[in-house]
């Protein structure tokens, strides 16, 4: 997938200006940077909610930025909105019936479902339960279990560390880790930049909308700016 | 206020008074009570204007406040005769016959303690839930009017209530109200009024008590709706529990949603464009000819029509015609200036 | 005298399931779309206007006025949609906005039927079919009063399997919670929205032919009444709770004919002070409703 020129923004003003980044096949992309620097409202625009005001957000042939939102999940990108943003009037079975919304028969339904389960046995155990009323660890399990239900060939991931415990955060890494392993692309935003650029291959750095810095993951992390400004604050 | 503001205002009053002057004294009958019904429709839009308008309260219950208003002002100006004829009041009640002026002012002050009573109680419900209410509200009052039948006479209502409505009150009271309303949202107050209508947690955190300047622009909206409901009864000069029912009330709403909500010359727009367009396209209902074709009568067209039209500026241009401006010298001369540029495509 | 209150008990349930099925109608619209459509008494009375067409005018038989009249209001419910709803809603129109084009939609739709109908009362067709009664002890209940029961609570409890249990149903319950994010899993909210209206239309096609078997009387303002009502039972359940509104309908109109029966003549023209006594009461204690309202956010407007 490749964003080219991407300037977007709510209402009257711009957020992001002109924003390029590239996710290529099967690799885990960061995009890191504190906080109100733009990084949601990059996803929010992959995956439609907001609309681009000037360029493209090409993803296998396709101009996504032209798509509605349902569209664009068609397409197979699948979104984990920050703040997991469940429904939680919905049970974790239901949830998880929506988001695999796409998927066509019956059979690809309960293996997916299956898969998912094995993968988060908790949510399996919980799986009447109203979505509302899980923890915040079990809850971002299921806000990627409901993003991963239509097999996407892109992840979008929003900050999937937030409000979560070290020892389960880890936990969740594993998991992507684990996500990524079976072929899915993965484009993570993260606060918290030692895990982001410990997972990715790529990473971009974000600033007031802007990218700032990009490069291979491992390279950053012994960049003299990242650890100043960022490492051991995150 | 300037040399040039007064003397501009002057000006103004005196070719008001020319107008009502000329209205009185060479409109009859149909044509005269129609100026006065635009009159006191533009008090009535003016009044739910403060409530609806520049607070943001959307409360549909005035037509019930009105009715009250309505029959309080003709309970105690009836003739004694009627009164002992067709009602069975208090001896207090019976045996009065008071005149305009304080009939007038105790019956709006009714009115304003049957609002307070009535739609306080809901006001800490949200949204969609106090409009449902506040319609409710018209339709016990009209209930209420209905079987308190020896106050009220029921269903049937009252007539031979006095005829004290005449130009000069409508349109005095209408120049009051204006100045009144003026003044008011550019004072301390209004300003509050505003604030709570565009956010009531910022209000509330600059230290604007929201609860109770909703109470006093309701009691202000009411009293002005209850004036308006007296003038209203004295010059149709008879009453039931059905005038100010949810139709009435709707037209009141769509002569502020076609004038333009929140503003004082949208209210006025408003209520002209309905009321002479309503009354004066009243007679195609009967039928007619054109040209060599019939056309039947057709009860309930001029409903439609407003209806579409309402309809059709709610989508096009929800803020109405004014858009939250007022009609002043500088708007009338840009509108001028523009309209040669208007017309050129 | 327990004997008098069943009998009332069983002719309230006729007017309990017209509402109930209003109700529903209301809730789900609202759930969706966060907003009154004031026009659903209006959807409900051209149904029955054209059952009697169908029946009355065209002599054909009654299952095919039945049927036409919940084809008549989806047809007014997707008009509705498509000329006042959709082009607020494309052009971002502010509530109150929406909320007087409702209205007006409601009145226009009446004043229309007024004009080309007249506003006088009609006879509503009841088929030979379902004239009879069926007697259980001292008690009787109309033929056509059990029929249109069994087929309302058909109906509850297909709509309940529909909103619990399909993929459409979780999906309308996924819209009206947060619709943005549905549609990120691939829902394409207007067809569900669409349906919401097919579904609440065709709900008020079936009530109307229950009204005019339970009433037999039909006019062009029959609507504004039993609407109203309708939506104090869909705010009563919560609003966006389906089964809550159904509920909310039945608790109104079986409350408000036992309310007239068990009360002596004198106090009949009291009669909407119940309900709307009621609605007061209830929302005084509990202004959400009695059940849980299924919205998070208010539709696409916001508060």
């Amino acid at each position: 997938m490749v964003l080219s020129n991407l300037t977007a923004g709510y209402g009257e003003g711009n957020v992001l200006h002109n924003i390029n980044i590239e996710v290529e096949e099967g690799k885990i992309v960061a995009i890191v940077g504190s906080n109100g620097v733009g990084k949601t409202t990059t996803l929010r625009c992959i995956m439609g909610i907001i609309k681009p005001k000037v360029g493209s957000i090409v993803f296998n042939g396709q101009n996504l930025g032209l798509l509605p939102s349902h569209k664009i999940a068609i397409a197979g990108v699948s979104y984990c909105p920050e703040g997991r943003e469940l429904f939680g009037n919905l049970s974790v079975y239901e949830n998880l019936r929506i988001g695999g919304y796409l998927v066509k028969n019956y059979k690809n339904f309960k293996s997916r479902l299956e898969w998912i389960y094995e993968l988060f046995p908790r949510l399996y155990e919980r799986k009447s339960q109203l979505s509302a009323s899980l923890s915040g660890g079990e809850q971002q399990m299921l806000a990627m279990s409901r993003a991963l239900m239509p097999t996407p060939k892109l992840l979008l991931l929003d900050e999937p560390s937030l409000g979560l415990a070290p020892i389960l955060v880890d936990n969740i890494y594993e998991k992507i880790k684990e996500i990524n392993r079976s072929g899915t692309s993965i484009l993570l935003v993260e606060q918290n930049v030692d895990l982001a650029l410990e997972i990715s291959e790529q990473s971009y750095v974000m600033e007031e909308g802007q990218i700032r810095l990009q490069g291979k993951s491992k390279e950053l992390l012994n960049n003299e700016y990242i650890k100043n400004a960022y490492l051991g604050v995150g | 206020m300037n040399k040039t503001n007064i003397g501009r205002s002057m000006v103004s009053l005196t070719i008001y008074v020319g107008l009502l002057f000329l209205a009185d004294t060479f409109l009859r009958g149909f044509y005269l009570q129609l100026v006065m019904l635009f009159g006191i429709n533009s008090i009535i839009a003016l009044g739910v204007n403060v409530t609806n308008g520049y607070t943001n309260i959307f409360s549909l219950g005035f037509g019930g406040v009105m009715l009250t208003a309505a029959y309080t002002s003709s309970i105690l100006t009836l003739p004694i005769w009627y009164k002992e004829a067709a009602l069975h009041l208090p001896s207090w009640l019976a045996h009065i016959q008071w005149p305009f002026l304080p009939s007038l002012l105790v019956a709006a002050m009714v009115a304003v303690m049957a609002s307070v009573v009535l739609v306080l109680p809901a006001f800490r419900l949200k949204g969609h839930y106090f409009i449902l209410t506040s319609i409710g509200v018209n339709i016990v009052i009209a209930n209420l009017a209905e079987n308190m039948r020896s106050f009220t006479q029921g269903a049937q209502g009252l007539r031979n209530i006095p005829a004290f409505t005449n130009t000069w009150w409508v349109y005095g009271i209408l120049l009051l109200t204006v100045i009144f309303v003026w003044r008011l949202i550019r004072s301390k107050f209004g300003r509050a009024l505003i604030t709570i209508s565009k956010d009531q947690g910022l209000a509330a955190v600059m230290g604007i008590n929201v609860v109770r300047y909703k109470i006093y622009s309701f009691i202000i909206g009411s009293f002005i709706v209850g004036i308006g409901g007296v003038l209203w009864v004295h010059l149709i000069v008879s009453i039931n529990p059905q005038v100010f029912n949810l139709l009435f009330v709707f037209e009141i709403i769509a002569m502020l949603a076609i004038g333009g909500i929140g503003t004082i010359s949208g209210a006025i727009l408003g209520a002209g464009i309905v009321t002479f367009f309503t009354e004066l396209a009243l007679p195609i209902q009967e039928g007619f000819s054109l040209f060599s074709l019939q056309v039947p009568p057709l009860f309930g067209l001029v409903n439609l029509l407003m209806a579409i039209i309402l309809i059709v500026i709610m989508i096009y241009r929800p803020d109405g015609i004014m858009r939250g401006k007022e009609i002043s010298y500088e708007y009338i001369s840009n509108l001028v200036r523009h309209f040669p540029k208007l017309t050129k495509k | 005298m327990y004997i008098y209150v069943i009998q009332q008990l069983i002719n309230a349930l006729a007017y309990g399931s017209v509402l109930g099925l209003l109700a529903v109608g209301y809730t789900m619209i609202y759930g969706i779309l966060g907003l009154i459509n004031f026009a659903h008494g209006e959807i409900f009375m051209v149904g029955a206007f054209a059952c009697y067409l169908l029946v009355s005018a065209l002599h054909l038989p009654f299952m095919i006025g039945a049927v036409g009249s919940v084809f008549a209001s989806i047809l007014v419910g997707l008009l509705l949609y498509k000329l006042v709803y959709q082009p607020c809603i494309k052009r971002k129109a502010p509530v109150l906005a929406v909320f007087i084009a409702s209205f007006g939609a409601s009145l226009g739709i009446k004043y229309l039927f007024m004009m080309i109908f007249g506003d006088q009362r009609r006879a509503f067709p009841i088929p030979e079919s379902l004239t009879g009664v069926y007697e259980i002890g001292q008690i009787t209940v109309n033929m056509r009063d059990f029929f249109m029961l069994i087929a309302t609570i058909i109906i509850m409890i297909g709509l309940t399997y529909l909103i619990k249990y399909t993929r459409i149903g979780v999906a309308m319950r996924a819209v009206s919670y947060n619709m943005k994010i549905a549609e990120v899993m691939g829902v394409d909210s207007a067809k569900i929205v669409v349906a919401a209206f097919i579904i609440g239309s065709a709900l008020a096609g079936v009530s109307a032919v229950q009204y005019g078997l339970n009433f037999s009387i039909l006019y062009p303002n029959m609507g504004f009444t039993p609407g109203l009502e309708g939506f104090i039972g869909a705010v009563l359940g919560g609003i966006g709770n389906v089964p809550g509104a159904m509920i909310g309908g039945f608790i109104i109109g079986i409350g408000e004919i036992l309310f007239v029966a068990l009360l002596p003549p004198s106090f009949s023209a009291v009669r909407p002070m119940f309900v709307w006594g009621l609605l007061f009461l209830i929302l005084f204690i509990k202004p959400t409703g009695l059940f849980r309202p299924n919205i998070k956010y208010e539709g696409i407007w916001g508060e």
